[in-house]
């Protein structure tokens, strides 16, 4: 079931890594991040300011309306009654069981200022994809291929760790070259100051 | 200098060394549709090769190139001439040719430096 191998089907443009690296000074230092945890967590972090600031906006708002009642001019809101036509209460009131009632006769006029701005407002959550790579292989993979999933996974340890070491052998290679070039010098010198002294 | 932005794994290989990598989940397609990865059949020409490796090396996103070392034999010469530091370049075994430390470009150039 599923394909044998990655091809071009199995993943499209949303693919994104789930694991890189870091490299910290002085370049000599890379571990592993986890791309998706920093994702969702960077996620959660602007759903909370975002919630934050929706409750400050509704809390302004409601000293707002607080004031509205003094205020003759302004009509005062008549939340929690559902009316036919968006007039005040009492005159063409339409109670919830009546409404019930003459569901099949229901209009499309229930969105008057009764209604709920949480309602109107309600977020509809997103359906997460599952971002594992395993998936591309089905729902019921064998467990040899999990287990090829770990190996590999743990296997990237090992790539940093290489990569750490590939990069200190070369800034040691590097060092050699100047302390062997120093190295030659410093004998050339000597041997100068040598045969002059000999020729003393 | 701290190469922070230096953050995906490139990998150039056979079709079950990128499987696994994938798995692991290090494959990764930009907003620009580019992929950081490669996967090298008997079918794909020298000049894919040396190109998607020219890319890999020029991206300032890459921190590490994985690259079986059979087809790093292939563009021995460009790994050669490669001298910074990031991306770095890790030659790694495939399912039907093991690692040889003989062939590895940076073990090469330490035995040469040991040599002289």
């Amino acid at each position: 079931m599923g394909p044998k191998n990655v091809s071009a089907d199995c993943y499209d443009h949303r693919m994104k890594a789930l694991r890189g690296v870091l490299i910290k000074d002085p370049s000599t230092e890379i571990e592993i991040r986890d791309l998706r945890a920093e994702e969702a967590e960077r996620q959660r972090l602007e759903d909370a300011q975002e919630e934050e600031s929706k409750s400050v906006e509704k809390e302004s708002d409601t000293h707002r309306r607080g004031s509205g009642f003094d205020d003759q001019d302004q009509e005062p809101s008549w939340s929690g009654l559902r009316r036919r036509g968006g007039g005040p209460a009492g005159s063409e009131d339409v109670s919830m069981s009546a409404s019930v009632a003459t569901a099949g006769m229901a209009t499309s006029e229930s969105t008057g200022p009764g209604i709920d701005d949480a309602t109107k407002t309600k977020k509809k959550k997103k359906k997460e994809r599952n971002p594992d790579p395993l998936l591309w292989f089905g729902v019921f993979v064998p467990a040899s291929l999990r287990g090829a999933q770990s190996v590999f996974q743990q296997g990237l340890q090992d790539v940093v760790e290489m990569a750490m070491i590939r990069q200190r052998l070369i800034e040691l290679e590097g060092r050699m070259v100047v302390l062997r070039e120093a190295k030659a010098a410093g004998t050339k010198q000597l041997e100068a100051e040598l045969s002059g002294m000999k020729l003393k | 200098m701290a190469q922070t932005e230096r953050t995906f794994m490139a990998a150039i290989g056979d079709e079950d060394s990128i499987t696994g990598l994938l798995l692991a989940g290090i494959g990764h397609i930009d907003s620009h549709q580019k992929k950081n990865f490669l996967v090298v059949d008997a079918k794909t020409p020298l000049s894919t090769v040396e190109d998607a490796f020219q890319e890999f090396c020029k991206r300032k996103d890459i921190a590490i190139i994985l690259i079986n070392q059979h087809i790093a034999e292939e563009i021995r010469t460009l790994i050669d001439e490669h001298d910074q530091a990031f991306p770095t370049i890790l030659e790694i075994p495939s399912k039907d040719h093991p690692y040889d430390p003989e062939k590895d470009s940076v073990l090469k150039r330490v035995r040469r430096l040991f040599g002289e």
